[in-house]
């Protein structure tokens, strides 16, 4: 659905602070399940849960000009009314906001001595996801505040069209 | 002759091309405000205010400008640029991950609001004295 909104491009300025939220959600459900599976020793492949990490990355659609110059097409002014190719960058712009990507962390188990526990390994050792709550937690507000941060960016953007719509 | 008279030669046309470029700049701040935590990011920039400074030093003698303040020849507005750049990381003086700093980002972005606020206010009101002098009653 993302994808579609990118098409239409007036509104483009929301589908920016729309993808900055869904990145900051996404990090927030990662959050979740890491706190929710704190002391979860055994998962459906048997290992004990790995927490996930999120990590960003920008993203950006092909700009006017490049899509041009892929159809191997040549713009060009013949009349002083046509429009410059490189109209301010306008249509050259290639913002798209931010993406998420959740990946299981690659960390090693927390190692507990616990004989008693059914998911004792043969030296009475348990592996539990080796998951720092105070991160977390940090990592909790962060997410919170940039999607407030977004979420202001957004009001910006919808109040400057209102505006507009009032003249 | 009516639009070349009533709109292309009023202060018209440079509040459209300023309305543009607060746009632009609050998506850059929108970009910008999304990729806050994006390892490596450049933050964009838009540049509008710099080009309209030149133009309004470039064509000083044309319509004999008596004042720095005076406003360019409505004609000119072609010339000023809104301008969309990277700004490189070691330009910027960030959060330590990239170039954003989000505090920076949303005092930015309040300047532009009110910045578009003014000029679409602006804009209305040169609409409304051009209703008035269409209508002969103001209301």
């Amino acid at each position: 659905m993302i994808s579609d909104l990118k098409q239409n491009t007036s509104f483009q300025h929301l589908n920016i602070s729309a993808s900055g939220l869904v990145a900051q959600r996404q990090r927030l459900d990662a959050i979740s399940r890491n706190l929710a599976n704190l002391q979860t020793t055994r998962t459906e492949e048997g290992a004990p849960y790995r927490p996930l990490v999120t990590t960003f990355s920008e993203e950006t659609v092909a700009s006017f000009n490049e899509l041009l110059s892929q159809q191997q097409l040549q713009l060009q002014t013949t009349d002083s009314a046509h429009l410059l190719p490189d109209l301010d960058s306008a249509l050259n712009n290639q913002l798209a906001g931010v993406q998420a990507q959740v990946v299981e962390a690659d960390r090693p188990p927390r190692l507990e001595y616990d004989p008693d526990h059914p998911d004792a390994n043969a030296e009475g050792y348990v592996s539990y996801p080796d998951i720092n709550v105070v991160e977390e937690m940090s990592q909790l507000v962060l997410a919170t505040r940039a999607y407030e941060a977004n979420v202001t960016a957004m009001k910006a953007g919808k109040d400057m069209a209102l505006k507009a719509l009032e003249i | 002759m009516v639009t070349k008279n009533s709109i292309d030669e009023t202060i018209l046309p440079l509040l459209n091309r300023s309305m543009d470029a607060f746009t632009m700049r609050q998506k850059a701040i929108a970009n910008n405000v999304a990729n806050a935590e994006t390892p490596g990011y450049q933050r964009v920039e838009v540049e509008f205010e710099e080009h309209l400074r030149e133009v309004l030093r470039k064509h000083d003698q044309v319509l004999n400008r008596t004042d720095p303040d005076h406003l360019p020849d409505p004609r000119e507005v072609e010339n000023i640029r809104v301008v969309m750049r990277d700004v490189p990381l070691s330009e910027s003086d960030g959060s330590g991950i990239n170039g954003v700093d989000i505090d920076q980002e949303m005092a930015s972005l309040a300047k532009a609001l009110l910045a578009f606020r003014f000029s679409s206010r602006m804009t209305r009101n040169e609409f409304d004295l051009l209703r008035k002098a269409i209508t002969g009653n103001s209301y």
